[in-house]
C-alpha cells in the first residue's frame, strides 16, 4: 500500500509539477470581425444574428427563460455579403450597407491596433423561423453594425465576473446524458441538467435555486443549443436524508420543467437517479430527465458524489 | 501474481524517479544543485511454467530475498489467487549463482547461462553511467518445489528466466530524490488487504473489514464499495504464517464482484449491519451484526480457498468492523477511518488491530 502510495505521489509531482510551472498572465486572440443585428421576433422573443469573418453564421432566438442558438458553417471568405442557409429553418441573403464612418474602439486592458465599429443596415432578404413557430422573422432592412479587430493581447484582469461565483454556492447538481461513446469523443447529442442552491445572502428567497436545462445537438451542418434557466425557492431543492444522508436529493423545479426526480442511494452505496422529471425547450416536445443514462453529481459540504452513466449510452 | 506487480510497480517507481531526475535537470540546467547517486542493482527472475493449474516462478532480489510465487490471474475478472514463500537465499545474484531452501517447499540451487545478446537501457538525460543489462538465458541445476498436499509440483534441472542489472548512476537534479528502504523478507512476503489501486485513487464510501489471528497464522478480510463505481465490491482475502522460518503469505482479489456481493446499511442506520457474499474462490456467505459500538457479530459460512490452504473466514474469534460514511460529510472516504475491530463478546481492539 505504501509503494502504491509512493508511484501514485510521484505520478502526481510528475504530471503536476510542469503544468504549474507554466501559468501564463496574458491571453491573446487573433484578428477578426463580426457582423450583427438585433430585433423583434414574434411571440415576445427576440433573434440576434450574426455572421464572423471565420465563415459561421449564428442565430439566437431569446426570450421567456430560454435562449436557442442556431449555428451554421458557411465557410465564406469574409466580405459584405451575409448569406446563410438553414435549411426549412430559413435563408439569410443580406448586404451591409453602412452609414457614416467607422468609430474606434477601445482596447483597455489589451495591448495591439485598435479596432473599429460601424453601423449600418442589412437589406435584402431573411426569414427564419424555430420549431413549430415558436419564433419566426422575416425582414428586408434592418439596423445592424460591423466590429473588427486586431491581435490583441490582453492580461487576466483577476476579476472576471462569473456567473453564480462558487463562493455564493451552497450545493451544485448535474445529471448529463450524452451519446459520445467514449469520454474524449464529440457527441452529437449531449443532455444536461443542472442545479445550483445559493447562501442565504447571495440571493431573495424565491430565487435561491436555479435550474438549468441544456440540449446540443449537431445534426448535419447545423448544430442546436437550447438552454433554459428558471429560479425557485428553497424548497425546490430538498436533502430529505440530510444529515445523515446529506448526498441524497429531491428535486421539483417549476416551469418549463414538469414533475420531480429524486437522487438516492442504495444499499450497495450506489445512487439512483429517477423520477418524471422532464423539460420543455420551446418548440420541441417534453425530454425525460432522468434515468442510468446519466451521470450524476452532486457537490456540498465537504465534498462531491457522483455516478458514471450506465453504458452503452443509446443516445439522448 | 501480486509479487510481479510489485517487482513492476518499484520498477516503475524506480523509473518515475529517474525520469522526475532527468527532467527537472532538462527542463532547468541552470539549477540542477544536486548530483545524487543512485546505486547498482540486481534482480532475477525465474520462470517454470504452468503446474497444478498455477503460474509457478521464483524472484530473487538483493540483498539476499528469493520470493517462490505461486499464482493464477482470472482473464476476464482480474481476479488473482497467489501464494508466495519467502526465504534467503545464498550466492551471487550478480554472478547468477544461486541457492534457496523454502522449507517444507523443496529447494532450489540454479547457475544463469545467457542466451543471446543483452539488451541494454542507456541512462537518462542527466545521468551518468553504465547501460542497464537484462539477459534471457536459463538457469539450470536442481529444482525440486512443491505445494501443500503437492496442490503444485516441479521437478526440473532448467528454466527459462532473465536477469537483470543496473549500474551506478550519477545524476544532477534540482531536488534531492527519495531513495525506497530496501523490505525485509516478511514484508515483501506479507499480503496487505484494501491496498487496490481505485481504493486508493478513488477512495471508498463502505468496507467491511475481519480479521482472525490465531495460532500464529493471521487471516484477514476486506470488502469495500469504492466511490463512484457502480453496483458491486472489491474483495480481497489475505492469510500470512511462518512454516518454520519461511514466511508465507496468501492472497485472493476479486476487484470487480459482482451486484450483491456486499450489502450495508446506510450511514446512521442502526444497527449497522452488512452481507457478504462473493464468488469463487469465496464460498458461502457471512453477516455483519454490531449490536453495540463494542460488540460485532460476524457469522456465517464463508470461507476461502487460497493457493494451498482453504480457510475459514467467519467465526467468533474474527473480530470486524464495517465503516459506511457520506463522501460529503468524509470526502476522504473508509480509507482513513481507523477499524473500529471489536469481537462478538469482550472487546480485544487493541491486541488485534493490524
Amino acid at each position: 500500500m505504501k509503494l502504491w502510495r509512493a508511484v501514485v505521489v510521484l505520478l502526481a509531482v510528475a504530471l503536476l509539477a510542469p503544468a504549474s510551472s507554466l501559468a501564463a498572465e496574458t491571453f491573446s486572440f487573433g484578428p477578426g470581425s463580426v457582423t450583427f443585428a438585433r430585433l423583434q421576433a414574434t411571440h415576445g422573443y427576440r433573434v440576434n444574428f450574426s455572421e464572423n469573418d471565420k465563415g459561421f453564421f449564428f442565430v439566437r432566438v431569446k426570450g421567456h427563460g430560454s435562449t436557442t442558438d442556431f449555428t451554421v458553417k458557411t465557410g465564406r471568405a469574409p466580405g459584405d455579403h451575409l448569406v446563410a442557409d438553414f435549411g426549412g429553418r430559413g435563408r439569410f441573403d443580406l448586404r451591409f450597407i453602412p452609414v457614416g464612418e467607422p468609430e474606434p474602439t477601445s482596447n483597455e486592458g489589451c495591448e495591439g491596433p485598435k479596432g473599429s465599429f460601424r453601423v449600418g443596415y442589412l437589406v435584402g432578404r431573411a426569414r427564419f423561423r424555430t420549431e413549430r413557430g415558436f419564433a419566426r422573422i422575416r425582414l428586408h432592412r434592418v439596423w445592424a453594425a460591423r466590429e473588427s479587430w486586431g491581435h490583441l493581447t490582453c492580461e487576466f484582469s483577476g476579476g472576471l465576473p462569473v456567473f453564480g461565483h462558487p463562493k455564493q454556492k451552497r450545493a451544485t447538481f448535474a445529471a448529463l446524458a450524452s451519446d459520445a461513446k467514449t469520454i474524449f469523443a464529440r457527441p452529437k447529442r449531449s443532455l444536461a441538467f443542472r442545479a445550483t442552491q445559493f447562501y442565504r445572502h447571495a440571493k431573495p428567497a424565491d430565487r435561491r435555486v436555479d435550474f438549468i436545462a441544456e440540449l446540443r445537438e449537431n445534426a448535419g451542418r447545423i448544430a442546436v443549443h437550447r438552454k433554459v434557466i428558471v429560479a425557485a425557492p428553497e424548497s425546490s431543492l430538498l436533502f430529505p436524508g440530510a444529515p445523515r444522508l446529506p448526498e441524497e436529493v429531491a428535486v421539483k423545479p417549476p416551469a418549463p420543467f414538469t414533475g420531480s426526480a429524486e437522487f438516492l442511494r442504495t444499499h450497495e452505496s450506489t445512487f439512483t437517479w429517477s423520477g418524471d422529471l422532464a423539460v420543455t425547450f420551446p418548440g420541441l416536445d417534453p425530454i425525460r430527465l432522468t434515468g442510468p443514462r446519466f451521470s450524476v453529481s452532486i457537490c456540498a459540504l465537504k465534498g462531491c458524489v457522483s455516478r458514471n452513466a450506465e453504458r452503452p449510452a443509446s443516445g439522448s | 501474481m501480486k509479487a510481479w506487480g510489485r517487482l513492476l510497480a518499484a520498477a516503475g517507481a524506480v523509473l518515475i524517479v529517474l525520469a522526475t531526475a532527468a527532467g527537472a535537470s532538462a527542463a532547468s540546467r541552470a539549477h540542477r544543485r544536486h548530483v545524487q547517486v543512485f546505486r547498482p542493482t540486481a534482480a532475477a527472475g525465474l520462470l517454470l511454467g504452468v503446474h497444478g493449474g498455477y503460474q509457478v516462478g521464483v524472484l530473487f532480489e538483493e540483498p539476499d530475498l528469493a520470493m517462490l510465487v505461486v499464482a493464477k490471474r482470472g482473464k476476464s475478472d482480474f481476479g488473482v489467487q497467489e501464494t508466495t514463500y519467502g526465504t534467503h537465499f545464498h550466492g551471487s545474484l550478480p554472478g547468477g549463482r544461486l541457492s534457496a531452501d523454502f522449507g517444507a517447499a523443496g529447494s532450489i540451487a540454479v547457475r544463469f547461462r545467457p542466451d543471446g545478446a543483452a539488451r541494454e537501457r542507456r541512462p537518462f538525460k542527466g545521468c551518468e553511467g553504465k547501460a542497464s543489462r537484462t539477459e534471457s538465458g536459463h538457469w539450470v541445476g536442481k529444482i525440486s518445489l512443491h505445494g501443500e498436499d503437492d496442490y503444485f509440483a516441479v521437478s526440473t534441472g532448467s528454466a527459462g528466466g532473465e536477469l537483470d542489472r543496473t549500474f551506478r548512476l550519477r545524476c544532477h537534479v534540482k531536488y534531492a530524490l527519495p531513495q525506497p528502504r530496501p523490505e525485509s523478507l516478511r514484508e515483501r512476503v506479507e499480503p496487505q488487504v484494501g491496498s487496490t489501486l481505485s481504493s486508493i485513487v478513488f477512495g471508498t464510501v463502505s468496507s467491511l473489514v475481519a480479521v482472525r489471528r490465531e495460532a500464529g497464522r493471521v487471516v484477514e478480510l476486506w470488502a469495500a464499495h469504492v466511490t463512484g463505481a457502480g453496483p458491486g465490491a472489491e474483495v480481497e482475502a489475505a492469510a500470512f504464517e511462518y512454516q518454520g522460518r519461511v514466511p508465507v503469505g496468501r492472497l485472493v482479489q476479486i476487484p470487480e464482484a459482482p451486484a450483491g456481493t456486499l450489502v450495508t446499511t446506510l450511514p446512521g442506520e442502526h444497527p449497522a449491519t452488512a452481507t457478504l457474499k462473493p464468488g469463487a474462490p469465496f464460498s458461502g456467505e457471512a453477516s455483519y451484526l454490531a449490536t453495540s459500538p463494542t460488540t460485532h457479530n460476524w457469522t456465517g459460512t464463508l470461507a476461502v480457498r487460497f493457493p494451498g490452504l482453504v480457510a475459514p473466514l467467519t467465526g467468533a474469534d474474527f473480530y470486524s468492523s464495517l465503516c459506511v460514511v457520506s463522501p460529503l460529510v468524509k470526502p476522504h472516504g473508509c480509507e482513513y477511518q481507523p477499524p473500529n475491530l471489536e469481537g462478538g463478546g469482550e472487546s480485544t481492539t487493541a491486541e488485534v488491530r493490524p
